[in-house]
Formats: C-alpha cells, structure tokens, sequence
C-alpha cells in the first residue's frame, strides 16, 4: 500500500519523494478518518443493538410464558362442558389465569382479540380457511392461539382460521351466467 | 469527509426456503436480524390486490392466498418451463411459459419471472442492512448453488440488478462456507461441503489452490430437508397418540399445528439433550372428557425413525466423490451447512462417509452469509484493513496492595490502545511508590508474569491515600508496550518502555490462560483474603485518624471502647485469620458509626446534621492501598 505502484511510478517519474510522501500522508489521514467514523458507528450501533437487545431478551422470555398460558386458557375452555361442580373448579382457576395475564401487563404485553377482525398477516398466521356465511370471506373466524403484543408489535401472532367463501354460494352465481368468477 | 466514506457491500444467501444477509465490521462478518428480530427470513413473496408481501407476513398469509403466494422460487429461476415439470407439481402457485420459453409465475392473469420474486426478496434484505447499517446498500455479493449454471447465475444477478443492487459477484454457496471457515488461507485443500437445509440437500466437492476455488463436483437431493424430519416427527406422534387413546388427530388442524410446533422443538432439542418430553395439555376431547398427549421422545427413537432420510444423503455424496475421482481420504475439510447438519445423526453420517471429524465452528444457518459477506469485505478493501490490527494475548496491569494484580488492559484489547488509572499511596509520607508491571491472567501478582518495574520517587509527604499517581499503559500498533507514573500534584514523571511483550509463544499463552481457568476458585478465595485483610486495615486507618482528629468531641468512653476495637483489628490483621478480621472489622465498623451520633448530640447543631462530623466510614471503602492505591477506577464502577 506505501509503494507506489508500477503504474504510478511511470507517470510521474522520477518520482518526487516529498510528492510520494504527500501522498502517503494523505491515505494515511484518509484511512484513519474512515477507521474513526466506523468505530463511531460502530459503537452507535452497538448501543442501538444492545438496547434492542434487552428488549428483545424480556420479550423473549415472556413469550415463552405464553404457550402454558395458551394450554391453560385450552383447559378452561374444556371445562365449559363440564359437571356444575368441575365449572366451579374452573372459575377459581380462570382467576389463576388472570394472575398470569396481569403479570404479562405490567410488562406491557396485551393480548389481542383476532375473531371478528379482518385477516392481517401482520397480526394473524392463518392456519385454516372455512367456507362459512356467517362471516365475510377474509374475516377471522376462530383463534387457535391468541395474540399478543407490545405496543403496537405483536411478539407472538395470533393462529386463526379465516372465512372464505362456501362452495355453493360460488357456483350458483356462475349456473345463473350472471356472474364471471 | 462523509462523501469519501465507502459504503459496504453486504453478503445475501438467498435461499430456498430462507435467505440471510451479513455484513463485515470490525473485521467480523455479522448477520443482521431483521425487522422482526429473526436472522433469517422465509424467502416468499405474496401479492395480495396492489400490496405485496415478503418474508415471515407472506409465509403467514400464505394459506389464504396459495395461489398469489411465490415460494421456493429459487427453484425456478433461470430455466426454462419445460426443465421445471416436476417443480411445477409440488406447488400451489401456477407456474406458465412466456413467449421465450422461461418458467415464469402467473399471478391474477399477470406474469412474473423468477427474477422479480427474487429481487423481491433481496430488497427485504436490502432494508434489513440498511436499518441496521444506518446508510443506503447499493452492493452486495450474493450466493447461488454450486450447480447453478450461466442462464440461473444470470438470472440471479438479474433479480439483483432489479432490486438496486450492484452485484458485485455471484459466488458458490459452498465457496462462502469455505470463506466462512477461512479455507482459503494456507495452501492447496480439498473440501466437502455437506448443505443439509430447510428443503434441500447439496454436497459440492470443491479444491482450493492460492485463494483460488474449483468446484470439482455436486450432487444432492432437491427434496430433502428439516421439513421432512418434522414430518416423521409428527407422524409419529399422530400414531403413539391412536394408540394410547384411539383417536386420529390428522384431521384437526389445531391440534397438527400444535404438533407441529412441538415436533420442530423437539427435533432441536434432541441435537443437545437424549431424551425429550412432548406435553400437549388438552390436545382434544371426546366423550369421557379431555385427553393430553404426553410423550417421551430419546434421541435413539428419533435416529431410528429419521434413518431412511439421513440415508438418503450417502448416495449423493459417493457419487460427487466418485465425479471428482476423489476418495474419502483426499478430502482435507468437511463443512457443515444448513440447520439440519446440527443433528447427531447426520454429523455421524458424514463422518462415516468421509472418515473425518467435519467442521462445525460457525452457525450452519448463517454460514454462507458470512462467507459471502467476508468476499464483500474483500472486495471492499475492508477486510485487509483490518488484517492489520492485532490484539494482546494477555492481560497487562500493575500489582497493588497485598499482591494483587490490578489489570489495566484486559486480553483480547485490539491495539493500538491507551488505558490510564490513577493510584494513591497505602502509607502516610509515602516518598515512593514502585511499579511493578505483570501480563498474565491470575487475580494474584505472583502468579503472573513479571515483565518490568521501577520506581516513582520523591513523592511529597502527604497522608496515606492523598496523592494522585497517574498510570498509564500504552500499547502501540507494534506490541510495544509503554507504561508511566506520575505524580499529578508535583508532575514528576517516570516511564519504561517493554518491547514485544516477552515474546511468548502460542502455547505459553495458552497455558497462562489455562491456568487461570484452573485455579480459578482458590484465586477467587485469596483474592477476597486480600480484600477483607486490606477493607479491615482501610477502616482501622480512619477510625484512628478519627479519634485523633475529633478528640475534643468524643467523649472518652466511646473513645476506649473504639481503641479497643481498633486493638483487636490490629490483631486479628496480624493473625491473618480471615473470619476474625472480618468480625472484628464489623464490630470497628459498628462502634464508629457512633462517634457521629454522639458528636451530632453533643453539637446540638440540630435538624441542620453535623457538619463537622467525621468523614463517613463507609464512604471510601474498598480502596486498595500498597504500593499503589486506586482512588480512581472507573472500569471497577
């Protein structure tokens, strides 16, 4: 890198030392302002990272929590069918269950409710479509596994099944000639 | 300044199924996460009206909208619609000709080429380095298959161009794990690189010679991967649970993607541990009320289940052999690559078809990112920057009271560097202090290296622990080591200079490492023997400056009964038995929190406090004293 190289030497020979030098100086001062601004940058990005980081490692943690409470809220659900006596288990436990969900509050992790709403990829993992009436097609329909999120982000999506258009109602229109699909 | 600064190339594996994008700094490769905190992002694109989706909201849409939902377009790109028949039957999406013959997705009657879904997704991971960089990308090295040929490599340059991009090279996926693993250092090598990912297997044969790679031979299996692995998992799972309960679970979809789920944590799992549980919780009901699935996965049952599949990697790997005129025994390296090399089961294989230990060092997921980042680097110019640099081997610093090594610059400190902390006396009058220079990694001076010393003299007479003697270590970009005293208040000065550090050897060093790993525990003991022996000697120094000092406003009984204590400090100190000083110190430390209280009394300043009260005794714990003495240790805080 401090020789000059062939090339150079031709145009400019005899090559003037203080000239050679000049230049050397100014690659040198050149290499040192770039090496300052990327560790700069780099430690600007280090500390944007390591923000992010611990953010990311509680988020991390309290998701994982999610899934006992998935099986949990999957159990209170079975109960409704249960004998009076079961249920009345069930209502203490559902009280358990809140306990969970506020400790997850605190920490600014909301659940959210998907049925009812537009399918959003940035929200719901459709696991299953269903032809169905009682919803327009593209409306969740059910929540296998709810979602939840900080803020505005979801940290864990919410799994659904989405409503499309039945069978039926679509080739009617198409035996009638009304309609092009 | 800014107009001159070069922007990086970054390095993208596009994938198959997932792609990966890494970067150089600081003469590292780093993959970036993105948005969505994940390092690698699902390669799908899906259109939905005008809007246009990439990454993990496509693959999560992608039921509803199979038809608009582009995967696994890599294996389409640069061939034409009669190459791909076979593809075209393992999709959902519709896969047409256009006019020139090349597969090409139709999407709402609209045609899109291969080209455009791939520059799709290179733009995520253009954003991805972009966010996290903090200035725009406009080069990059991407990673194709080894297989891949001119029109596919053409191509994916193409859908570079499309996305922004310069590319500034097209390399091998197998290249980049070579690079990854710094192969192409150190003469002539012959290289099998084993890519067991998410849908496909690939074994390239590669031969390096001055930084120069041949590839010699590939083979694979183009469906073959962890999806696979899952699936017997889930199968399996599917059966046990008929079995114990009778009832067929393959129909609800709830209950399959919960197994899912909980096949893929198992699988992952099984790579470190031998046996797993698989707890499933309410998984359905019938009639006789809620059933769970609960089962006990071994490492040896998953091996059993999943060996026709890792079977299936050994033909492909003979035969690129065999393509090669290679046997087992000419091959120099064995590299892993792909999430699925993790498994036992498959390092096993690989190791039997090859007869040597394979290389695992670097993220199989992230492998050839980084190696395709570190050719950016190169072209860059970065990367023989920063070759330069170099770091210490061993720990530097100065042994401090009762013969403790206080570091001032840690090992591993990329030099050139600078590190300075200001020290104190440990007696009153102190004239001199030495400074006694130690590399090594153990919390005792003796254990250490000495590799200089030499006096700062003429210190004027001040109480114990009031000078400010200012030590400074300075390594340049030679190793040599520069190390200075001085004294701030008088300014006088005192340095040596220690060339080339003593000149260790690799493996000296690496015993002095060793070393410190070993005797950690003792070293940790005695080091807390000094300090409880040092905090004891500190607090007897100041209850005595005390008592001399507030004479007058102490009165004389509190003033015996804290003698006392500070007698049998003394003693306890000289005994050197550690549970004694350090009850003794407690019972000092007590009594002299008293000498406040009663002066606060006895002044009757009231609710103002007492402003002329000692100074207070926890104030200036810890402080080490000897020889040197720290009362400035911002590394410490």
């Amino acid at each position: 890198m401090t020789e000059p190289t062939p090339s150079e030497e031709k145009t400019t020979s005899p090559q003037d030392p203080l000239e050679s030098l000049q230049q050397e100086l100014k690659e040198c001062q050149e290499k040192y302002l770039r090496a300052l601004a990327e560790s700069e940058n780099a430690r600007k990005r280090m500390q944007k990272e390591r923000q992010e980081m611990t953010q990311y490692a509680i988020e991390n943690i309290l998701a994982e929590f999610l899934h006992p409470i998935d099986s949990f809220e999957k159990a209170l659900q079975f109960a409704e069918s249960m004998s009076p006596e079961v249920k009345n288990w069930a209502v203490g436990f559902e009280m358990l269950l809140n306990q969970f969900k506020q400790v997850l509050s605190h920490h600014g992790v909301q659940e959210y409710h998907s049925v009812g709403k537009p399918f959003d990829p940035h929200l719901h993992e459709a696991v299953e479509m269903v032809a169905t009436t009682e919803y327009p097609p593209g409306i969740v329909v059910e929540e296998f596994v709810r979602g939840y999120k900080v803020a505005d982000r979801p940290i864990r999506v919410a799994r659904v099944k989405v409503a499309k258009v039945p069978e039926e109602t679509k080739i009617e229109p198409i035996d009638q000639g009304n309609h092009h699909d | 300044m800014t107009e001159k600064k070069k922007s990086k190339i970054i390095g993208i594996d596009l994938g198959t199924t997932n792609s990966c994008v890494a970067v150089m700094e600081g003469g590292q490769a780093k993959v970036i996460a993105s948005a969505e905190g994940t390092r690698t992002t699902p390669s799908v694109v899906a259109y939905k009206g005008n809007e246009r989706l990439t990454g993990v909201p496509a693959k999560r849409q992608a039921i509803t909208n199979s038809e608009r939902t582009i995967s696994s377009s890599k294996r389409f790109i640069g061939r034409k619609h009669n190459e791909v028949q076979s593809e075209i039957k393992t999709v959902p999406f519709k896969v047409a000709a256009n006019d020139k013959g090349d597969a090409v997705f139709e999407v709402d009657g609209k045609l899109l080429t291969p080209e455009e879904i791939g520059a799709a997704i290179l733009i995520k991971m253009k954003e991805t380095a972009e966010a996290y960089l903090g200035e725009p990308v406009t080069e990059a090295v991407i990673t194709v298959p080894a297989y891949f040929n001119d029109s596919q490599r053409a191509s994916t340059r193409d859908a570079g161009r499309i996305a922004g991009l310069d590319v500034k090279r097209i390399i091998p996926e197998p290249t980049a794990a070579a690079l990854a693993y710094g192969l192409d250092k150190g003469g002539d090598k012959k290289i099998a690189v084993f890519d067991l990912g998410g849908g496909t297997f690939d074994i390239s044969i590669l031969e390096i010679g001055e930084g120069v790679f041949e590839v010699l031979a590939t083979n694979g299996d183009t469906h073959l991967g962890g999806d696979d692995f899952d699936n017997v998992i889930i199968h399996w799972m599917l059966d046990e649970f008929k079995k114990e309960q009778g009832i067929d679970l393959s129909h609800d979809k709830m209950a399959l993607q919960r197994l899912r789920d909980a096949a893929e944590k198992a699988k992952i799992e099984l790579s470190g541990v031998t046996s797993t549980e698989i707890n499933q919780p309410f998984i359905t009901m019938d009639a006789s009320g809620p059933k769970h699935l609960a089962l006990t996965l071994t490492r040896s049952k998953l091996e059993s289940l999943t060996a026709p599949l890792v079977a299936r990697t050994k033909e492909p790997c003979l035969k690129a052999l065999k393509d090669a005129g290679l046997t087992p025994d000419k091959i120099d390296e064995v590299l892993l690559v792909g999430g699925m090399s993790r498994m036992p089961a498959v390092q096993e294989m690989v190791k039997s078809i090859f007869n040597k230990e394979p290389n695992k060092g670097v993220n199989p997921d992230e492998v050839v990112a980084v190696g395709a980042a570190i050719q950016g680097g190169v072209l860059a110019g970065d990367v023989k920057d920063v070759l330069l640099l170099d770091v210490i081997p061993l720990t530097l610093g100065i042994e401090t009271l009762g013969g403790v090594m206080t570091p001032l610059v840690e090992r591993n400190t990329t030099i050139p560097t600078q590190k300075k902390q200001v020290f104190s006396t440990a007696a009153d009058n102190q004239p001199a202090v030495t400074i006694i220079v130690l590399q090594g990694e153990r919390p005792m001076a003796r254990d250490n290296r000495e590799i200089g010393r030499f006096d700062l003299t003429d210190i004027p007479p001040a109480p114990r622990g009031t000078p400010q003697i200012e030590v400074a270590f300075d390594i340049d970009a030679n190793g040599i080591l520069h190390v200075s005293a001085k004294d701030l208040s008088s300014g006088k000065e005192q340095k040596i200079r220690i060339e080339a550090q003593s000149g260790l050897r690799d493996e000296e060093i690496q015993r002095m490492v060793k070393d410190a790993e070993l005797h950690k525990d003792e070293d940790r003991k005695r080091k807390e023997e000094i300090d409880v022996k040092n905090e004891a000697d500190a607090l007897v120094f100041r209850a005595e400056k005390a008592l001399k000092d507030y004479k007058d406003k102490i009165p004389a009984d509190l003033a015996t009964s804290i003698q006392r204590k500070i007698d049998a400090a003394h003693e306890a100190i000289k005994s050197g038995q550690i549970e004694r000083i350090k009850s003794t110190r407690n019972d000092l430390d007590q009594e002299i929190q008293k000498i406040g209280e009663a002066m606060k009394g006895a002044a009757g300043h009231g609710p103002a406090g007492p402003a002329e009260a000692p100074p207070p005794p926890k104030g200036e714990d810890n402080i080490e004293e000897a020889e040197v003495e720290i009362i400035d240790d911002d590394d410490k805080k």
